[in-house]
């Protein structure tokens, strides 16, 4: 079960720019009530979620419009540096080509976003709770 | 014509060198981001707002059975369309420079190409830009060559950077980097020269300047 200490949800956050992904993304993952997901769609929106939603899991989008999902990754990991191995890269491009970039901002991987399920998300954060 | 007159004219001629790549380079990373923004991105959602559906619907059902085929075919596309995106503009190049940009030429080429290029800082646009197009048009032609292997190295030192090609099929008149390809390295700056390798090979360089960086074209 994909669920904090006390039974509930887990939190998830998604931050995509494109508001159409965005919303199947909270749809598809919030659909068995194992994760509560909430939406971001720029940095300065992911910021405020994440210092209000307090999520235990962050997916991020590589390209969010002219800004970086990388940068944003950064700046929550040095808000709260646990949060890196619970930061999860999205992409509709090859994982392959972000290896380099990934291994340095030292977040938990990458899923395709065509390949993005729970089971995704679970297999590369385990144990939250 | 005399030599003053000479000179302003090939200034002139790589002025609209260099804003003609700039512009072409423009038009494709445009072109790219459309495609990806507007229809690479519905197809994976619409496939995803598909698996929802799926996941309701009995196994074994027709229901079932059509959409587990549908998502199929839409993914397909999805991932037909990423390779279109691919050859029109580098994108990986904007969000991850060269070392990435080059990785990603080697593992799309048919014959082995290794990349060395660790320690490579980023550069303006234009020159990412002209070493991720000549490396590409290189590893064309060496394939075409019969090649069996193409060597990539990108050096940098305090003012410069120096992308070396080498290949078992090389030839010392050959010109990997091709008209168009040595047009985009001088637009962005550029130049190009061979190399004696010490096995006696002979290796294509092309050299920036960081500080005669061209038009840079970078749009984020």
């Amino acid at each position: 079960m994909f669920c904090d200490s006390r039974g509930m949800p887990a939190r998830c956050l998604v931050v995509d720019d494109n508001e159409r992904f965005l919303f199947v993304a909270q749809r598809l993952l919030g659909a068995g009530e194992v994760l509560e997901v909430e939406g971001a769609t720029d940095i300065a929106s992911a910021i405020d979620v994440f210092d209000r939603f307090h999520p235990d899991v962050v997916l991020i989008d590589v390209s969010l419009g002219t800004e970086s999902g990388f940068g944003l990754a950064h700046m929550l990991i040095e808000r709260a540096p646990d949060i890196a191995s619970r930061i999860i890269i999205i992409s509709t491009r090859s994982g392959e080509d972000y290896e380099g970039l990934i291994e340095d901002a030292a977040v938990a991987g990458f899923i395709s976003k065509s390949d993005l399920s729970v089971e995704a998300v679970q297999q590369l954060v385990a144990g939250l709770g | 014509m005399d030599g003053t007159d000479r000179a302003g004219r090939v200034d002139e001629l790589e002025a609209y060198l260099e804003a003609a790549f700039a512009h072409s380079e423009a038009t494709y990373q445009r072109l790219e981001r459309e495609l990806h923004g507007r229809t690479s991105q519905r197809l994976v959602a619409l496939a995803l707002d598909l698996r929802v559906q799926e996941a309701s619907a009995s196994a074994g059902t027709p229901e079932h059975e059509n959409l587990t085929r549908v998502i199929s075919a839409i993914t397909e596309m999805a991932a037909e369309l990423r390779l279109i995106e691919q050859s029109i503009f580098p994108s990986i190049l904007i969000d991850a420079g060269i070392p990435a940009g080059l990785r990603s030429l080697s593992r799309r080429a048919t014959i082995l190409v290794d990349v060395h290029a660790a320690d490579v800082v980023r550069f303006p646009l234009a020159i990412e830009l002209a070493v991720f197009r000549a490396t590409s048009a290189a590893i064309d032609h060496y394939t075409t060559l019969g090649a069996r292997r193409v060597d990539v190295t990108v050096a940098i030192d305090e003012s410069c950077l120096r992308l070396t090609i080498a290949s078992d099929a090389g030839a010392e008149d050959d010109d990997p980097f091709g008209l168009i390809g040595r047009g985009q390295i001088a637009a962005a700056g550029g130049r190009t020269s061979d190399d004696r390798l010490p096995d006696d090979a002979t290796a294509i360089v092309a050299t920036f300047e960081r500080s005669r960086s061209a038009n840079p074209a970078n749009g984020g």
